[in-house]
């Protein structure tokens, strides 16, 4: 390892903290490397002899765990910071310590030197290792596809229920004009029934867009906590245990001990001022769904007396535009379609 | 050394390796006595705690084409020293103490 990939490894690993700590830190391990080589020592065993990016993240972390306060002097903004530093140190000390497993393979591979015989092998066994290899990735891309498509059609599925909801509002105005028809050529079961729709696809069309608003909402929440973690944690199988840091380890465990306790009070304040902001607009929408829901019943309710009315007849459901050049409006006749309100056979000329 | 009471005396010789004057990260783990002995990853934040407590005061400067830091005792640091060497005579009366009872062990 070189004193970038050094730089680079501590970087990454002490991300959880501000700028400007992470550059002092990183410059004063990358100065005592600097000092060893100024003393004759090559970069490699400078970089050696220091403690690993590992070790002095997890020193740097859990000296800044224990910096923090007590729980009575910590903010909210400062619990958040610690159960950072927390988890980032845990990590850390769950990961394998030693640096040397925790690297990459083609980071080792970069330091080690091959022989000749290493380079013959190699390329001799290609025709196998490679077709392995490619098999592999295919493997691997087939099976990144798959979880794709799957995750494609989840959000497809929703946007279907969006869809159909949108659909069923959108139509329902339609299922007005029919009924005012209706009215207009006397035909009384048709008019209702249509009227019946209007309600219904109205009040059911409402209650699916809230479903699909829910289904949205519950799958983001749930991919928020699964999808992300584990494209995150990826990396991070290998586990170890056993570690030894002479740094102080027992005040990380009982600042995270603290922080739970601290968290629930300014967590109730908050919901406490956004409660009543919160209640007025959730009351309109409970309003809203309660009405649709009564506009979903009288839609049915409609229908049925319609259909009742009409002595059982199916006609009354039937709406024909065109049928031989005729409109047939509920099983009657419409001698002049063009004196219907907004009539298509205005535009069509008739 | 117990690494409990190790970790006591770490403030004290890493204040006392700025005794002569200011003195820099990689000098400091020389300087350090090999009963003691010190790593960077404990130097790092020590020196942190060391300098918000006022103990020490850091300066940057140029060395070799690139940016070192120094580190010097400050008045407090110097004062926390000398209180460090006054408690000798009660750490002396602890041991004697510890000493004298063990002796019919």
């Amino acid at each position: 390892m070189n004193t970038k990939d050094y730089r680079r490894r501590l970087d990454t690993f002490i991300s959880c903290l501000p700028e400007e700590e992470r550059e002092e830190a990183i410059s004063f391990y990358t100065e005592t490397i600097a000092d060893r080589m100024d003393e004759g020592a090559t970069e490699t065993e400078a970089v050696a002899s220091i403690a690993s990016p590992e070790e002095a993240a997890m020193a740097i972390l859990s000296a800044k765990i224990s910096e923090m306060g007590g729980p009575n002097e910590r903010t909210l903004e400062d619990t958040l910071i610690l159960e950072g530093l927390v988890d980032a140190y845990d990590e850390l000390a769950s990961d394998d310590v030693s640096a040397e497993k925790s690297r990459g393979f083609l980071e080792r591979l970069k330091d080690r030197h091959l022989s000749p015989l290493e380079w013959v092998a190699i390329i001799l066994t290609s025709p196998l290792w490679l077709s392995l290899l490619v098999t592999a990735a295919a493997l691997a891309l087939a099976l990144v596809i798959v979880v794709f498509a799957i995750y494609l059609v989840a959000w497809t599925l929703i946007g279907c229920v969006w869809v159909v909801g949108g659909a069923f509002v959108v139509s329902s105005p339609c299922a007005l004009l029919f009924a005012l028809w209706g009215m207009q050529i006397g035909n009384g079961p048709y008019a209702l029934v249509n009227a019946g729709y209007t309600l219904f696809l109205f009040g059911a069309g409402v209650w699916i867009l809230r479903g699909a608003y829910a289904l949205t909402r519950a799958f983001l929440v749930w991919q928020r906590k699964n999808i992300v973690i584990k494209v995150e944690g990826f990396g991070r199988s290998r586990r170890a245990k056993g570690i030894n840091i002479d740094a102080e380890r027992e005040e990380p465990a009982d600042a995270q001990g603290a922080a739970p306790s601290l968290e629930s009070q300014p967590d109730s304040v908050e919901t406490a001022e956004q409660h009543a902001e919160e209640s007025a607009s959730q009351r309109t929408w409970q309003m809203l769904f309660k009405v649709c829901l009564f506009l979903l019943a009288g839609g049915i309710a409609c229908v049925l007396v319609a259909f009742i009315a009409s002595g059982f007849d199916w006609r009354i459901f039937i709406t024909s535009l065109y049928t031989e050049g005729n409109v047939y409006l509920g099983g009657m006749l419409v001698a002049t379609p063009e004196r219907l309100l907004f009539s298509p056979y205005w535009f069509l000329g008739r | 050394m117990d690494a409990q009471l190790k970790r006591g005396f770490l403030d004290a010789c890493v204040l006392a390796t700025m005794a002569q004057g200011e003195t820099y990260g990689y000098q400091i783990i020389k300087d350090m006595p090999d009963l003691i002995g010190i790593s960077e990853s404990t130097l790092y934040p020590l020196l942190k705690r060391l300098e918000t407590r006022g103990f020490i005061k850091v300066r940057k400067a140029e060395h070799n084409g690139r940016l070192r830091k120094y580190y010097s005792l400050t008045e407090t640091g110097r004062a926390f020293l000398a209180d460090f060497l006054s408690d000798r005579n009660e750490i002396d009366a602890v041991f004697g103490f510890v000493e004298q009872a063990t002796r019919a062990m």
